[in-house]
């Protein structure tokens, strides 16, 4: 075949350019240190790439998101602790209060004491975040919770939760509402109150009961009238919402459990004629107001406008509604305790598929560094040679030797 | 005998240096684009007749012919026409490629920290900071898709520009083949002579064409070269050439259309029509590549921001106000010369496809058809909703005439026109419109859920608290506002219950109304309360925020995020122009190898021509040496007589 001359030249410079294009995709490559200079290199692997970024980006939002209810729900449980512990304290004042061998001064002295602690209680509940934000008001975060309006304690957030997206499918709860932790155990023991009224003339001091029968329960508020002298002493108990007779005539030893419609409450000491005692169901409760009230009896039996009987009761009462407010503060402790925990559980299964996707993102675009610079010293000698027989095969003329 | 070998060597001395002159004039142009190698044709003179036999009476020069292959030319341009093509597709489609290939600073990169913005809001509703971040991410995320859609444009525009460039080209060529025809003519003198550089001047033309537009060069008796183009239009017939025109397309004013001239009227070129070269290369990757680009990127644009108007509206925002929408969204662009207003309005962004559709109406049907895939929908009345936009003629009147027709571009300026509407970070719908809450009186253990509100919420939304109380005798619901109809699920199975009948408490089970849902669950006593109240001053409450984030990976676009729309257009324009590069390879290599073909005829060749120097110049000695052994033969004679 005849060779033109021009196409010696014109062939041999476009082999020349060819190499040369290939050399500078490798040198990019090499120092971009990605497979794919632009997605038509791979499409597919520029596709599924694209994708994998964002998965690497929702993982490491996910483990952002994870620092903040870490840093939410350590804060909420910390502060539980030491509302906790307040309330333990607060109960061991109380039983320490209940001993009749105490003064009225020494009463007083604990009053104070007492509503000294509950001040302090409520700054723990009015406790804030990092970011200033109010812990326990719910979603207003700028509303103190917990707020003394004349005697009481109003709440004034809401009952929200926030709660925080920490994995691809879970959504966890970063903190609890003042509602639920401080405002959301029932007063008494839980199921029902049993109040001795101050106006009892006996000296018969009733404890705060408890549910034998869950299936006999009627919700219902009974009255127990006690009538006769010592000795003699009988008691009704008269379902008040219904006004029927469940007990009539029944007779009372001192320190005898009193039991009907599967409730029951044990009564020491001797009431006087007509003396009662109320059962009603409890409702919900604030802390507040049972500590209120139990630092309310303790100053009106320092002042002696409360008698032993009503004043015993009331103490056992709120031990009572103590118990039921650290169970509930306990509860809420624990769910955040154990939140705390998944989310460590959460935070390595959200790195390993960060690690995983980084792998599959480094397959899908990332550069073998031994093949890359072995195919640029591979294409460097192929230009040379190119360049060397160029010169050579352009250099042969027979012009040379006329 | 003397005589007879001076002009025997007069004859070959002629030829010896036309030799030379022609390896001369080869050498010369050696590298002329175009240039065929030349040859001078000798031939023996008439031999004389004697009583031994024909004496040969030396030579004379018969033409000068070029070295040409009309075959391999043909091939040539072929290969040429259909290198061009793709070689212009691909430079194109390597343009959108490389602007979607950007990873750090592309879109899907703004999209991740917009996304991150919104998530990272979840964890910090109240912080000023936090809201900020969000919404300049949303700009810049904005700034970007506005960035692409503008660069699309500029592409548009560029390759509408080049189409011009383009036919303006063929126009020339055109023009010069029908001259060179006419030359050609006379200078060949009926066909006698063969004018070899007019014709490789004509031939290298039409090579030129190719590269521009596939056509066929079709060889007259009379030696012209007609050119055919399109659809078999002539281009040039002899020594006259159409004008190919482009003009404004009638209903887009953004793209041009081509066209042949037909005396007066114009012939426009439709979608298809053009093939090959540089014109088909570019009028293809306009119509399909980068109108395909340009409406995906505005789908995604459109998904993505009515979606998050959406739950924006089902949100409160800092001040406690119902949100309002963050992204303002483009709507469909209806293009026409009919006198009736054609309104096409999207009514369902998760069906939008990233197609064009052209609309005719025939005097009683209209027909829809999508451009992508040429489906066709036809119907007589309006509206219709087809792929989630809504079509209406409105007003009425006036109606549109037989044979109107319309080209909508639902998608086409999604992506220009997506800005953020406020700057006020306050006014992201962080918290929920809605909070729940049991009453503290409650005996029972029931409890309700936080709350939540689906699309309907906006139109009656709440204003004041609604309290539903549990009565126990008959087990149920009362407080639902007088108007509303209730709907209660429970494990996929809904229940619905007429305005102001009574509600049975089922627990577990989502009661809907007004909007609102809410979860019972538990044991409530008789009496107990469940309050829904506006959730006012909730500036802690992430649950709208935590819906915003959700969307990143919510299924949009008709099963697919928004990423993965974004991550489905990277991967066709990625195809088409990996597709288009290796053809483009491909089609240069067999260029390249018809080309050496017929370098391989008409190329010259310096050793080769340098060897004929060498042939002809001793020829041209030899020649030479006649003269002088006819002297000393004359000499010869003349000495006899002394």
């Amino acid at each position: 075949m005849r060779v033109s001359t021009s196409w010696l030249f014109s062939n041999g410079a476009a082999l020349l350019s060819q190499k040369q294009a290939d050399l500078s995709r490798t040198q990019q490559q090499i120092s971009s240190g990605s497979r794919l200079l632009v997605p038509s290199d791979d499409p597919v692997a520029a596709s599924n790439a694209l994708t994998t970024q964002q998965s690497i980006a929702l993982a490491e939002q996910y483990a952002r998101t994870q620092t903040a209810a870490q840093s939410a729900l350590g804060l909420t449980e910390s502060t539980l602790g030491q509302v906790g512990d307040s309330l333990q304290d607060i109960r061991t004042l109380a039983i320490q209060a209940g001993n009749g061998t105490l003064n009225a001064a020494d009463r007083r002295t604990m009053a104070v004491d007492l509503r000294g602690r509950i001040d302090a209680l409520m700054g723990l509940a009015n406790s804030r975040d990092g970011a200033g934000g109010f812990l326990f008001s719910g979603y207003q975060d700028t509303v103190q919770p917990f707020v003394r309006t004349g005697a009481a304690v109003v709440y004034q957030g809401d009952e929200g939760t926030r709660a925080l997206q920490v994995s691809a499918h879970r959504t966890m709860e970063t903190g609890a509402s003042g509602a639920s932790i401080f405002a959301g155990a029932h007063a008494g023991n839980g199921a029902f109150t049993v109040d001795v009224p101050a106006g009892n003339a006996g000296s018969g001091i009733a404890d705060a009961g408890r549910v034998i029968n869950p299936s006999a329960v009627t919700g219902h508020a009974y009255q127990v009238q006690f009538h006769g002298a010592p000795g003699a002493m009988t008691f009704d108990v008269v379902d008040s919402t219904t006004s029927a007779s469940v007990v009539t005539g029944a007779s009372y030893t001192d320190g005898m459990s009193i039991s009907f419609d599967g409730l029951q409450f044990t009564m020491s000491g001797m009431p006087a004629n007509n003396d009662s005692v109320s059962v009603a169901p409890s409702a919900r409760q604030s802390v507040f107001k049972t500590l209120d009230d139990l630092a309310a009896a303790l100053e009106a039996s320092a002042s002696g406008t409360l008698n032993n009987a009503a004043f015993q009761s009331r103490m056992l009462a709120g031990i009572a509604g103590i118990d039921q407010a650290s169970d509930q503060v306990l509860g809420a402790r624990t769910a955040a305790g154990s939140r705390l925990a998944e989310l460590d559980a959460l935070g390595t299964q959200v790195a390993g598929q960060k690690l995983t996707y980084q792998a599959e993102l480094a397959k899908l675009t990332g550069l073998d560094y031994n093949e890359a610079i072995s195919s640029l010293t591979q294409q460097t000698t192929s230009l040379q040679a190119a360049q060397q027989t160029y010169l050579r095969v352009t250099g042969l003329s027979l012009f040379n030797y006329l | 005998m003397g005589t007879s070998l001076l002009s025997l060597g007069i004859g070959a001395l002629g030829a010896a240096q036309a030799g030379v002159m022609n390896a001369g004039n080869n050498i010369a142009n050696a590298n002329t684009p175009g240039y065929s190698r030349q040859r001078v044709e000798q031939a023996p003179n008439m031999a004389l007749y004697s009583g031994v036999g024909y004496f040969g009476q030396g030579v004379h020069l018969q033409s000068v012919t070029r070295q040409y292959d009309a075959l391999l030319a043909s091939e040539y341009r072929l290969a040429q026409s259909q290198a061009s093509y793709s070689q212009a597709y691909s430079a194109q489609a390597g343009r959108i490629d490389s602007m979607l290939g950007d990873s750090a600073g592309g879109i899907s990169a703004a999209m991740d920290d917009f996304f991150s913005g919104v998530a990272n809001l979840t964890s910090a509703p109240s912080d000023p900071s936090a809201r900020q971040a969000m919404l300049s991410a949303a700009q810049t995320l904005t700034g970007r898709l506005q960035e692409m859609s503008g660069q699309l444009s500029t592409l548009r525009a560029s390759t509408n520009d080049s189409i011009r460039a383009s036919v303006d080209e063929i126009n020339g060529i055109a023009t010069q083949v029908a001259q060179l025809n006419q030359q050609i003519a006379v200078a060949s003198q009926g066909g006698r002579l063969s004018p070899n550089d007019l014709m490789d001047k004509r031939d290298a033309l039409v090579g030129d064409l190719a590269k521009q537009i596939n056509g066929s060069v079709v060889k007259s008796d009379t030696g012209d070269y007609n050119v055919f183009v399109g659809n078999g239009q002539p281009l040039v017939l002899g020594a006259r050439a159409q004008a190919m025109v482009v003009r404004p397309d009638p209903l887009d004013a953004a793209n041009v259309q081509v066209g042949l001239k037909n005396g007066a009227s114009i012939i426009a070129y439709g979608r298809g029509s053009v093939t090959g070269g540089i014109l088909g290369g570019l009028l293809e990757f306009r119509d399909q590549t980068l109108g395909e680009a340009q409406n995906a990127v505005g789908r995604v644009a459109l998904a993505l921001g009515s979606a998050f108007n959406e739950q924006q509206k089902l949100g409160l925002d800092a001040n406690g106000v119902a949100g309002t929408d963050l992204f303002s969204l483009g709507t469909p662009t209806v293009l026409t010369t009919s006198a009736a207003t054609l309104s096409a309005t999207v009514t369902d962004y998760s069906a939008l496809t990233a197609s064009d559709y052209r609309m005719k109406f025939d005097g009683t049907n209209y027909t829809l058809t999508r451009s992508s895939d040429g489906m066709q929908t036809i119907f007589a009345t309006f509206p219709q909703t087809i792929d989630g936009v809504t079509y209406d003629v409105a007003p009425p009147s006036p109606a549109p005439a037989t044979n109107d027709s319309f080209l909508v571009q639902p998608t086409r300026n999604g992506a220009a026109s997506l800005a953020v509407l406020f700057t006020d970070p306050r006014r992201v719908a962080t918290a929920a419109p809605v909070r729940t809450a049991a009453s503290t009186t409650n005996t029972g253990s029931a409890t309700i859920s936080a709350g939540a509100v689906t699309a309907g919420y906006p139109a009656t939304p709440l204003v004041a608290a609604q309290t539903l109380t549990y009565a126990a005798l008959t087990g149920t619901l009362s407080g639902f506002p007088g108007g509303s109809v209730v709907t209660s699920t429970l494990n996929g199975v809904s229940t619905t219950y007429a305005a102001g009948a009574p509600v049975p408490y089922v627990a577990g089970a989502t009661l809907e109304w007004d909007g609102m849902q809410v979860q019972l669950s538990g044991a409530p006593a008789n009496g107990d309360n469940f309050t829904l109240a506006p959730n006012s001053g909730a500036t802690g409450d992430n649950r709208n925020a935590l819906a915003l984030a959700a969307l990143q990976t919510t299924r949009l676009l008709g099963g697919a995020t928004v990423q993965q729309a974004f991550g489905q257009l990277v991967a066709t324009v990625g195809n088409k122009a990996h597709q288009m590069q290796v053809a483009s390879t491909a089609q240069a290599s067999l260029v390249k190898q018809v080309q050496a073909a017929g370098d391989s005829v008409s190329g010259v060749n310096l050793d080769e021509e340098a060897a004929d120097l060498l042939r002809y110049q001793q020829a041209y000695q030899a020649a030479g040496k006649m003269f002088g052994i006819a002297a000393t033969l004359f000499d010869t004679i003349l000495n006899i007589q002394r």
